[in-house]
Parts: structure tokens; sequence; C-alpha cells
């Protein structure tokens, strides 16, 4: 018998149907089957279909990298249409990608890539984009003129004063070039020699600016390559520009290369305020990340103050999988944030008392026993002893006549560390107090882990001893870990930090049996601790529990801290491999190497040019030198840190001035005094309109030679080059620089200059890739072409060479028992560096800060008498910024918390915290279209209010009960001012029209996730200009967008850095701070950018909020979402219902 | 003065008033509407308009729509030989309606009424508004009111908002009170303009608002000067409404003389200002006093450069001076 499928349905339904009435079930005959039609007979025409499933046909495809300063950098596919990139997706490619061994990365780090690199195009086709170089009109008539002094009267005349107003003109990319070396020369000429110092001095700048000026004009130019790991060969390629202007300062002063002086560098990193800055202090390294699929190893995750969420877009998945996989996840901060809703419990905390929180569960793990002593005794420096008299180590030489180091050069520090004997002598030997034979016991800094063991030593842990010194002294000593334990934390008893710090005192218990009796533990820290002024002690404390426990070194453990594409350090220079990164950056201009086929490892690497950290031009262009009471002139600033006064500056890839804290400081009055700012971007931002000539650049799209970058979050070496022509008349950065060293070199007469670019001209970048996969001891072994090819699963792709995958900081010191980079090759809780000690920092405290406190500002919370610090005389009353950032006065809380900050007396009673958006990276996408309507809640494409800057606007969150005591309903436009001495700039009048464009003026949103005296605002959206506010208020749309340069601004006055300012932290800008170089395997004293050098602090703002406007349509009423009873803060019966659960409930 | 009706007007407000009718029972004026136009669609396009728009004239006017605006119209005698033509249309929100006033070199003025069709449902309450508008018409054309085309009238948008908004609700208080004198219904009830004054003058007291109310209500000799002046300066506002203005100089929303900011947080007590600080505020505005107030940030500017400076042994001599902006 045949039976067709219809038939064999009908019997059966009838079959089942019979069956089930058999059993006395319910009667189906309802369900009667459909009659016998072939539904597919017929059917209409189907064209349309065609048009919803041709929107996705693609002619072609590439991938490209989105490399922001996200730390992600994700391979993207771009499909192309008739020459148009439509969209980008992810490129899952993970899985694929390997290394010379034959390691792969896993498939989990999939998919990686977010809206930024979907939205991308929209950027590259979109109406801000830069098509052609522009200058500035007044600044090419002054250079047409002959660049004349700027007196008074030509500083006015050629707008320097008032770059804002001035027009850009377009102008051809020869023309740009010859203008562009004609500056850079003449200004180099102006401020060179003996005369050119006496300029900058009847200028007024501190003398100390003129220590590394040597006599070099080039020294007044400043570089900066936008996160120059974003993109090696075209970002970081600015410090080969700088360093190769040595060979101009040899033309200019007629010195040889020994004399000669490049340009200073800026750093991206710290001024950023995204390094940790008090990481190296405890471990000597410039950061520990490590690989984010590290975190499904970890039991006990916490964020500190951090939001994985929303600033780790593309991998924050890992973060997610923690509960899947069984760990246990806390999240400490002031708002109930997005990690908060992952967590077993969030653990709410006052702005800024992180501190006191982590002292305060280091006291109960010590009072309590809750320490792996064996781990405090291998790799800690709890054991070693501290003098009371002069609070520093004891070290051998202090007690052992003619005492001489035992030769260790066979050990680690030397041979695979770098340590030169000359440290070596520097830093000594220590001592521990041994129980065995009841005496001091010397140590070196390679006696950890392993080696320590060998020694047969048991140290003290606690207690007080005497030694005699060699100067017949009787000094008492005691082991750090005794002073911690029976001193220090005496003033960080669980109510005391309760007080302090807000945070429910059962959590903080909880918390600390957490540490103790889950392994392994993670802290994540991030922007939200480094932005204060006191980071350095926060990110220290986070190492205590840690260190208290052996969380590091291990899968799944350790402190780190996630901010910023920082790691040079991935293209780490060795001994045995070559001059790594620094073989690109400063390769010596003076003998360029033109063989194409040199191996990396040979080429000679020289630097000429010095870093300089951009915080000082953010201080107005000057160190921190004060005239104190008590002890006369000082300056804060080390020599190692020192700056020069700033007259020229090229930046690439970098919306600096916007993102610059104290912005309109900076454009209102420091800026005044550079005589050249020059950008190259790929978009029209406020800091191209605050330029003097721009180059446009391509976008990772477009690039027509290759580039290459890494990340501090993953394994993963990318090399791309675009698959779109450049839509406008545009070039790579590169190409941009090389013919512009050749214009340079064209107008000193030294070819030398343009040859350091030889190969970038010639569209062979490649050649630069090799010598730098050559060079570095993680990639050497690569070949560009081999990775090109896709030899290693993916074309573009490799992963670096790491001892571990994921990599795992630290791993080494704990499984080799290789000493930490610090100075006792242990990690410390303890520093005691001649300036540490003065700011009685000696020990980690906490601090309040300078300006975001209810109490008296900067005070040391400690009546620790083994912390002295310095006040300098300056009275407590004093209030000026400078005081209030060097006094150093101690007091124990009972005393602090009656104290008061006259600026929260006077009202300014919130903290403004300054997050990055899930929506942008720094200001990047801030006003791309799509991202400017979702990363608001005033998002309209219509603009229906026309008071609104564009298709969305910036807004601040507020709790609803502190807005509304304050008389602002949700939606309203409000004023948020910060301290009106200094902010928005110095000097300000009320009817400046300056001012109008500074005062931050936006829209304030309830948000029942922060505390009452907490608002925030996202970090670095487009700032408005006094370009953009004349459009909003002379444009009969009321839109903010520049007349003549396009740009659009986030706001309709001001900006988040309004509120903000350059803070100078003593701590940061030490000269005796030994710790191990960024980028080489070596170690140094003092400064380095990027490494301990200043990071800026925007969260150390108080604010006042006032009403400025109803938030209703155009100004009327209410804003209507906020009457609609469902938002938060005006919650209708109904709502109230339902966010308790009852709707449902009758 | 000729009344001119615009074509899409026309077609939907009968065809509204058509189906209003047929779904309540009345069916015979859709009937007849169809006798009339099916023909139409055998016509060319050019005559089938044509034919539809001189029909939607002839029903409109058989329907009683048109009513409201002749009867609004007839208590404005003086509008007739002033006006060219009256031109009613439509509109789709409630921002856009209202009368314009169009006048060319060489003709008399043209009036056009904008206004949302739905208003055609209440006939009465339409007439109130008409005569509303028609009123403001009037106001326009006696040379006694000083009436001129407004420009830009404030420094800011937002500002602009906020005065345009006050501006209409004055002039909308003495049309409305000319209106209730007239003994004839107006746009809004005395109570319903009550709601505008709050709503734009949130913080002046219970009693400074009736007064407003009232004052402007009873002001038929106010000119479009004056009422510009008042929108600007809610001081003035006060002062013409017998108010002693120096007691609450500052209204909430109103600018700050400093700064030009619209402000809500005025200084509670200028005048108790250190005199260091207020003269240091005079050096910068001598004709400022302390009794015209001004916002908080603004004063506080003048307290805190003394009060946070730095103190003179701290500064350090050779530093680049604040706020330099020259060499």
């Amino acid at each position: 018998m045949s039976i067709n499928r219809r038939d064999f349905l009908k019997s059966a339904g009838l079959a089942g149907s019979a069956a089930f009435l058999a059993s006395g079930g319910l009667n189906l005959g309802a369900f009667e089957p459909f009659p016998d039609i072939d539904p597919l007979a017929g059917y209409p025409a189907r064209d349309w279909e065609k048009v919803y499933r041709e929107q996705f046909r693609y002619d072609s495809s590439f991938t490209w990298v989105c490399s922001p300063n996200c730390t992600h950098a994700c391979r993207m596919k771009a499909f192309v249409r008739n020459g148009v990139v439509l969209r980008s997706e992810q490129n899952y490619d993970s899985g694929r990608i390997g290394d010379v061994y034959g390691n792969k990365a896993t498939v989990n780090w999939n998919p990686r890539g977010c809206s930024n690199g979907f939205t991308m195009q929209r950027r590259m086709y979109g109406p801000y984009r830069m098509r052609y170089p522009l200058i500035r009109k007044m600044w090419k008539q002054w250079a047409d003129d002959g660049f004349p002094e700027l007196t008074p009267d030509n500083h006015k005349k050629y707008k320097f004063d008032s770059r804002g107003t001035d027009e850009l003109v377009k102008i051809g990319w020869d023309d740009a070039f010859k203008y562009f070396a004609r500056g850079l020369v003449n200004i180099s000429k102006r401020y060179s020699g003996e005369e050119g110092k006496n300029k900058l001095r009847a200028q007024g700048y501190a003398e100390e600016m003129l220590l590394h000026h040597g006599g070099a004009g080039t020294r007044v130019c400043k570089v900066r390559g936008g996160m120059g790991l974003l993109g090696v060969i075209g970002k970081y390629g600015m410090y080969r520009f700088g360093n190769s202007l040595a060979l101009v300062d040899a033309k200019i002063r007629g010195v040889d290369a020994k004399e000669a002086k490049g340009a200073r560098s800026w750093s991206n990193y710290t001024w950023h305020g995204d390094q940790a800055p008090g990481q190296p202090f405890v471990h000597g390294l410039q950061t520990s990340d490590t690989d984010m699929n590290d975190f499904r190893f970890t039991k006990l995750h916490i964020q500190l103050g951090k939001n994985l969420i929303e600033n780790k877009r593309a991998d924050n998945h890992f973060f997610v999988e923690c509960m899947e996989r069984g760990a246990k996840i806390v999240v400490i901060a002031p708002e109930y944030g997005p990690p908060s809703t992952k967590a077993d419990y969030w653990l709410p905390i006052r702005p800024n008392s992180d501190t006191a929180l982590l002292l305060g569960i280091t006291k109960l793990m010590m009072d309590e026993k809750k320490y792996d002593e064996a781990f405090v005794k291998r790799f800690t420096d709890f054991p070693l002893l501290v003098r009371q008299d002069t609070l520093k180590r004891l070290q051998a030489k202090d007690i052992l006549k003619d005492y001489a180091s035992p030769d260790i050069s066979k050990g680690a520090s030397f041979t695979k560390h770098g340590l030169t004997q000359e440290q070596y002598v520097k830093l000594g030997d220590f001592v521990v107090w041994d129980t065995k034979s009841n005496g001091p016991k010397v140590v070196t800094r390679d006696d950890v882990g392993a080696l320590w063991d060998k020694l047969g030593v048991e140290p003290a842990l606690e207690g007080t001893f005497k030694v005699k010194t060699v100067d017949g002294k009787e000094v008492e000593v005691r082991p750090l870990f005794d002073l911690y334990k029976n001193v220090h934390l005496k003033d960080y008893d669980l109510d005391s930090v309760h007080e302090i710090t807000r945070a429910p005192k059962e959590l903080i218990r909880r918390l600390t049996d957490d540490i103790a009796t889950i392994k392994p533990v993670a802290i994540h820290t991030g922007e939200g601790i480094n932005h204060w002024f006191h980071a350095t002690e926060v990110n220290r404390a986070s190492y205590l529990p840690l260190m208290l426990t052996g969380n590091i070194g291990l899968p799944g453990a350790g402190s780190h801290t996630w901010a910023g594409n920082y790691k040079a350090a991935l293209f780490q220079g060795s001994s045995w491999s070559g001059p790594g990164f620094k073989g690109w950056i400063a390769e010596d201009p003076f003998h360029p190497e033109m063989d194409d086929k040199i191996d990396g490892k040979d080429v000679h690497a020289h630097g000429y040019s010095q870093d300089e950290e951009p915080a000082y031009w953010n201080y107005d262009d000057k160190p921190l030198v004060v005239e104190t009471p008590g002890k006369g002139r000082k300056s804060f600033t080390g020599a190692t840190h020192m700056p020069t006064p700033t007259k020229f500056l090229w930046y690439t890839n970098v919306n600096i001035f916007n993102n610059a804290k104290w912005a309109y400081q900076m454009l209102m009055r420091t800026n005044t005094k550079i005589e050249m700012i020059v950008g190259t971007d790929i978009e029209m931002n406020s800091t191209v309109e605050y330029s003097d000539l721009i180059f446009a650049a391509n976008t990772w799209l477009e690039f027509e030679d290759l580039e290459i970058t890494g990340c501090c979050s993953n394994p993963f070496i990318q090399i791309w080059k675009g698959g779109t022509k450049p839509v406008y008349d545009t070039k790579d950065d590169t190409m941009i620089m090389a013919l512009a060293a050749k214009a340079v070199g064209d107008e000193i007469g030294d070819q030398r200059v343009g040859d350091l670019w030889k190969f970038a001209r010639e569209g062979r970048n490649e050649v630069y890739i090799q010598r730098l996969l050559d060079g570095c001891s993680t990639t050497r072994g690569y070949k560009c072409s081999d990775i090109m090819a896709g030899k290693y699963g993916e074309p573009g792709a490799a992963l670096f060479l790491f001892r571990t995958y994921p990599r795992i900081p630290f791993y080494e010191q704990i499984a080799d028992s290789l000493p930490f980079y610090t100075p006792t090759g242990r990690l410390q809780s303890y520093n005691d560096e001649d300036e540490v000690i003065e700011y009685g920092e000696n020990f980690i405290v906490h601090r309040e800060g300078p300006e975001a406190t209810p109490y008296l500002p900067n005070v040391i919370v400690s009546s620790n008498p083994w912390v002295r610090p310095e006040s300098y005389g300056i009275p407590e009353s004093a209030m000026g910024a400078d005081e209030r950032q060097v006094r150093n006065i101690k007091k124990p809380w009972s005393e602090v918390k009656n104290s008061k900050n006259p600026l929260w007396e006077a009202g300014f009673k919130f903290y403004c915290i300054t997050p990055k958006s899930r929506h942008s990276t720094h200001s990047q996408w801030q006003v791309t279209d799509w991202h400017f309507i979702w990363n608001n809640q005033f998002g309209d494409p219509y603009r229906r209010d026309k008071r609104q800057p564009g298709v969305g606007e910036h807004q601040m969150h507020i709790n609803p009960a502190a807005a509304k005591d304050l008389g602002i309903a949700d939606g309203d436009y409000v004023y948020v001012d910060a301290n009106p001495a200094d902010r928005p700039f110095i000097g300000w009048k009320p009817d400046d029209p300056q001012y109008k464009v500074g005062r931050l003026m936006l829209r304030a949103k309830y948000n029942a996730a922060y505390p009452y005296s907490a608002v925030m605002m996202k970090h670095a959206p487009f700032i408005a200009t006094e370009k953009s506010v004349k459009a909003h208020e002379t444009r009969e749309d009321g839109r903010a967008q520049s007349d003549g340069t396009g740009y659009q601004s986030s706001f309709r006055y001001g900006s988040q850095q309004s509120v903000t300012r350059g803070w100078l932290m003593p701590m940061h800008q030490l000269d005796s701070l030994f710790h191990k170089a960024k980028a080489r395997m070596g170690f140094i004293f003092g400064g380095e950018a990027d490494n301990h050098a200043v990071n800026t602090v925007p969260k150390e703002t108080l604010v006042k909020v006032t009403k400025a406007e109803n938030g209703g349509m155009n100004g009327q009423g209410v804003w209507a979402p906020a009457a609609s009873g469902f938002a938060p803060g005006g919650e209708s019966d109904f709502m109230k219902k339902y966010v308790l659960g009852k709707v449902t409930k009758g | 003065m000729e009344l001119r009706y615009a074509p899409e007007l026309l077609e939907e407000a009968v065809a509204r008033e058509i189906l209003r009718r047929e779904t309540a029972g009345d069916a015979a004026w859709s009937r007849d509407f169809h006798v009339v136009t099916d023909p139409f669609y055998a016509m060319q396009e050019t005559e089938r308009n044509a034919g539809f728009r001189d029909a939607n004239a002839v029903f409109y006017r058989q329907l009683g729509l048109a009513r409201s605006l002749e009867a609004a119209v007839a208590g404005y005698p003086t509008l007739g030989p002033a006006v060219e033509e009256l031109v009613l249309d439509r509109c789709a929100t409630a921002s856009d309606e209202g009368a314009d006033l169009c006048v060319t070199a060489g003709s008399k003025p043209h009036v056009r009424i904008l206004f949302r069709v739905h208003r055609l449902d209440d006939p009465s309450a339409l007439e109130g508004f008409f005569r509303h508008e028609l009123q403001h018409v009037e106001d326009m054309l006696r040379p006694a009111f000083e009436y001129r085309a407004l420009g830009r009238i404030a420094a800011r948008p937002a500002e602009e908002n906020l005065v345009r908004a006050r501006l209409r609700v004055l002039w909308n208080l003495v049309a409305a009170g000319a209106i209730e004198r007239s003994g004839k219904r107006g746009a809004a009830k005395k109570e319903e303009w009550a709601t505008m004054v709050t709503r734009n003058y949130p913080g002046f007291p219970a009693e400074a608002r009736e007064r407003i109310l009232a004052t402007l209500w009873n002001s038929p000799e106010a000119t479009w000067p004056l009422l510009i002046e008042l929108s600007l300066h809610p001081k003035k506002l006060l002062r013409f409404c017998g108010i002693d203005a120096a007691e609450s100089p500052c209204g909430p929303g109103s600018l700050c003389p400093l700064c030009s900011f619209p402000t809500f947080e005025w200084h509670d007590n200028a005048a108790a200002l250190p005199e260091i600080t207020l003269g240091m505020v005079r050096a910068d505005f001598p004709r400022w006093d302390p009794a015209d107030g001004a916002c908080r940030q603004c004063l506080d500017s003048y307290v805190f450069r003394t009060r946070f400076a730095p103190s003179r042994a701290s500064c350090a001599n050779t530093q680049v001076q604040e706020g330099s902006n020259v060499h």
C-alpha cells in the first residue's frame, strides 16, 4: 500500500483521537485536519522578499581592526557593496589564532567586537569626518608675515588669544607640510640657546622648567601619539618623529649627536588617569593586568570601583561567566551599577574612602590570624625590619661595619631583570629578625620563594627589637607586620572604618571572611579608583589582603586595573631579542638604517627625546613649585619628571583638549601661550577647532599600508590594512608623519629626517613591522609576511609569545621564585623613599582628598607615631590649591570627623563621578548618530525640543531625593559648578563670553542608584566650544553645530571638564622610586611616562547643582517622561505596586 | 475682507462632519455628497480636483461649519476694511494654532488662522478661539498698539523660548480681558489663563500671579513694546502690577544681571557681603547694586577668589601668572 504524507497524518490523527477517547479523554472533534490542498501552489509573487534579502548582499569583504582605547582591539569584518562599506560584524576568528609553538587561543574569546565596530562606517562616511587638511587663517597669516615676535599686539592680531573664534581654511597637502616644517623650525630656533631660555624666563616660566631645556629649542616641542599602542607604527610613530628632532637641534645649534636633543614625548596612559599609580610601589611593575579569560579561574571576584559590564564590552562575558562557574562576586562602589546586579553582594561605600575599607579588612585578617604565614614570609616585605629613628628599612650596612653585599650577579635580579651593580649598591640589602638565632639576618632582593627557604631563616613577624648601628646608636626596629598589626592599623578598627566609609559593618566583616577563605581572589580596580587624588594609596591597599593570603601570581588571582590600552611592554626589549619597541620609536636618527633586510635586533636605538607628562601642561604649563612658609621654595616635581615650557604641540588620534581636565583653562588660558598646535585626526572635534594646522587622516578601514597593535587584555597580535579606498583627501597617519618629516628635512637641509621614514613613504610599513617583531622578546620568531598570509590561523593575527595563556602577572615570581621588581624584591606594604616618608605615606594610609571631602582637605587619617608627615608650615586654614595638595597633616579619625572643608560648607556637596560610557571610547563615537541617541535619556532624532544640542545630549545622574531637595525636576536643565575660584577657568568674570561657553549646563536625570551626595556624568563627551555655542544661539534650529567646521557638541554650554581641574600629586612625582622600566628588562629610579608619572584625577571634584531651566518641551513645564508615572522618583501608584511586585496580586 | 478656506481644510472638515453624522445615524449627507461627487471620478484630474473643491466649499457652508468664524468676524467690524483677506487653514498640532498677519507692500494685510479641525466638533468653543485670535489681529492692526514684527528678543535660545512663552501669555491676558468685557466667550476661561500664568511664573508667590492676571486682564491700553519689556524683565512686570519689585527682584528663571544666565538660585543677601567683595563686583560691574541681586555662583566667584587663593607665602614667585594669556 502506498500512502502519502497527508494521508498518514489523517490516519495518525484519527487513531490518536480514538485512542484518547477510548481512555475517557477530551473530545478532539474540533481538531479536524486541513483540506487536502497544496499551500505552495499559486502563492503570490514574492519578489518583495528580495528587497529584504538583498540588503545583506555584498560584493566583497575584508577584515580590519577596531582599535580605539577600549583595550580590546577586535578584528571586524566589513562588507562592501558598490564600493561602499555597508556594515561590519564580529570576525569570530579567535579560536583559529595560534603562535609559533602551535598553541591556540580558546574559542571562548568569540565573539569579539561591539557597537563601536558595528558603526565605524558611520564615522568614516559621517558628517563630522575630516576631509582634507585645514589651517587656521590667522596662524597662516602669522607664518606668511614671517613669524614675527608675539608681542601682546601680535598675540591678539594673530588670534593666539582667541583661536576658537578664528576660521579654519582648506589647504593642500604640499603646502600644509611646508607650513608645518617652517613653523616647527622657526619655533625651535626662537627658543634655542641662552637667548631662547631668556625669552622663556621673560614669559614667566619657572626656572625649574629650564632644567631639561639644555639650550635646545626642540625641547619646547611636544608630541603625542594618541595611545600609541593603538597603532604602533602610525601612533607611536609620533615619538619616532619627536626623537628625530635631534637632527633639527643639531642643525640649529651646530652641535653633534652627543649634545643634540629631541622633543618631549607626552604620555598617554598616565595622562588619561588610567594607570593604577600605586601599583609600581607594591610590585615595581607598571601595571598588573591579566588576559581577560583568566577571570574564569577566579573564585572570589571583587570589583573595586570598577564596572566591567559597561567598560569592557567586547570581553565582559568572561566576568559574567564567573557566575556560571560558581565564583562569588562582590562589587564595592558608591552606586548600585550594572556589575552590582550580578553580584552576590554590593558593598556601598563613600566615594574616595576605599583605602580605609581595605585597611580595615587587613586589620581584621591580621588580628584574627587569617593569613598565609608562609607566603607572607617568602614573598612580602612584612618580615623586613624598619628603623624607628629614620623610618627607613634597616639595611645590612646600618648594622654591619664595612658590609659588602654578596655577589648576586648570577641571580635573577641581574641575569633576568637587568639590575645593574650601581643600582644594587644604591638599594642595599635588608634585614629580618631571625627567631632561631634571636638576631638580625641579612636578606638580598633575590631571597624570595625557594631561595628564601634555602636561607633557613625563621623571621619574626611580631616584636620590638634593638639593634646597634655602625655609628654606635641603639635603634629600635620592628618587622613591618608587627608595625601594621600593632601600631598602624589601630586607627582602622571596624567602627572607625564604618564611619569613614559608611560601608555596612556586616558586609566589611563578610568580605574579610570571604577573602580569607576563598581562593583564588582577584580584585579589579580601574578608573573608578584611579581617578582620585589618593589613588596611589587605594592601589597599594588593594594588595594587602592579597599579600596576606597568597593571591598573587596564580590563575584567577591578583589585583588588576583594566583601564587604557597602555601596554607598550607587549613589545618588550631584552638583551637577547633586541631593542623592542624602542627600536621603532627611537631608531638613531643620525644613523637611520636603510637596509630593508636588517634584523630588528640590530637596529641602533638612541633616545634623544625625553618623556614628559602632559599633566604639567594641564596645570597651566607649570610644575608643582610652592613657596612654603616652613621650608621655603620647594619643588614637589622631581627632576626626572620636570617639564619644559610648551610652545609647539603635535598630537595624533587624540582629542586632547576635549579630554583635558580643566579643559576651558587650557583653551582660554594655557594654550594661548602655545605658538603652534598641529593635529592629525579623522574627525572634526573640539581639539581640531582649537588647532592651527590639521592633517586629515585615514580611518582604520581606509589604511593604505600596514599597521600593528596589541592589547593589555588579550594575547592577540593584530596587523591589518584597510579594504576600502579613502573616501576623501586623507592619508595614513604614518604617511603624514613621513611626509612631514621629509618637509622638515628639506627645511633644514638634512635628508636624514626624511630617510628615517623611507620605507613608509614607499608604502612598505612591513619593513618596520618586521624589525619590531624581530626586536621584541614577545614576538621574535614571527615573520610579518607569514602572519599576513594567515599562517597562524587568521590573516593578520597571531599570539604574543607569553609564558602562560592566559597571561598571568607575576606567575614567574611565584612559580620560579623570581624577585618582584621592587627594591626589596618583595611585594611591598611599605615605602621608605625620602619623599614618601616626608609625605606621610610610608605606611599605606587613608587620606581625604584635597577637594572631594567634607573634612579637612588632604588630611592623613592616622595617629601612628611611625608616620611623621611634613606640613611645610602651611596652616590648616590655607585653602590655595597648591597648598592643599602639598600640606601633610596627620590626625586620628576622631579629630578628622569633626573637621570641615569650607568648600563643602559653602554648598559644594556633591562628589562628581565621571566613569567611562558603554557607548563610546573616550570621546570617540560621542556624537556618532546612533550612539548620540542611545547614550542618554533625551535622544531624539527629530530634535523636537530645539534646545537640544544635537540628536542627543549629555546628562547628569542624580539621586531623586537630592534633586527634589534642590527643586530640580527629572529632566530639568541644571548648572553644575565647581569651585568658582578656578573653574571653569582661572580669572573668569560673569560677563565674559568665554565663561558663557565654559559654564556647564546639562540635563539632570533622576537615578536612584546613586547615593544622595554623588552625581554622575559619563566621561569625555564633545565639549561646547565658542563656535558651537554661537551656533546654538544663532541657528534657527538651535543645534550646537559649529558654522564653518561642522563640529557637533554634546552640550549646549560647557562640558564635563568644566568642573574638573589639573592636580599634581606629589606621590606621583618621585625621583627615588625604584621600579621596572616600561618596555625593557631593566630598572629605573624616578619618572617615566605611563609608568611613574602624574595621573590625572578628574574625580577629585566637588560640585554644586542648581536648576537652570525647566525640562519640558522648549522650557515649558516638566520633561514629559518624568510625568508619565513610570520614571524614577515620579512613580505612579501603579508603578509603585509594580516595583513592589504587587501588580499581579490584585 | 474676503474669507477664504484652504481646500485641504474644506476636504477634511467636510469628510469628518459627514462621517460624524453618518455614525450618529444620519446618512443623508453622505448620500448627497456621493451623488454630487461620484461623477467627478470620471473627469480628468484638473477638473476633478476643481469639482471636489467646489463641492467641499458648498457642503462646508451647508453643514454649518462656517458659522463659528463668521460669527466671530462679525464682532470685529474694523477688520473688514483693513484686511484684504482672511484665510482659514488646518494644522496638526496645538503649538501651530494661531493667527498670522502678512503685510506686503501695496496691499492691505492678509490674515491666516490655523486651527486643528477637530475643534469644529464644538462650534461654540471654536467661535471663542477665533474671537481670541481676531482680537490679536485687531491689536496688531491698531496703531496705538505699536505692533512690529518680532525678531530675536533674547540672548540665547532657552531664554528666547522663555521670553516668548511669557510674552504669549501676557498678551493673551490682555486679549482675553477685552473679550470678556465685551460679554462674549473667549478661547479659555479666566481660571485656565490663571493656570498659564502659574506655569510661566512658577516661582512667583500666588498673590503676585493673581495680581499679574488681574492687571493684564484690565490693561487694554497695553502696547506691544510694553508687553515685550514686561516679558523680558520679571521685575518690571511686578512693578507694573503694583508689587514692590525691590522685595522680590529675582524671580525664578530670571536672568542674573551679572552673567545673564537664567537662574533659580539667587544669592539670598547680596547686600550683606563684605565690602571688599562688593568692591570687587563693582569694579567689574560699576552700575550693579546689591539690590539688583545676582546669582549665587557669580557672587561666590568673588568670595572664593579670596577664600581659595593661595596665601601670599605660598605663591612661587616665578610661576606664570594666573590667567595670563599674553607674553
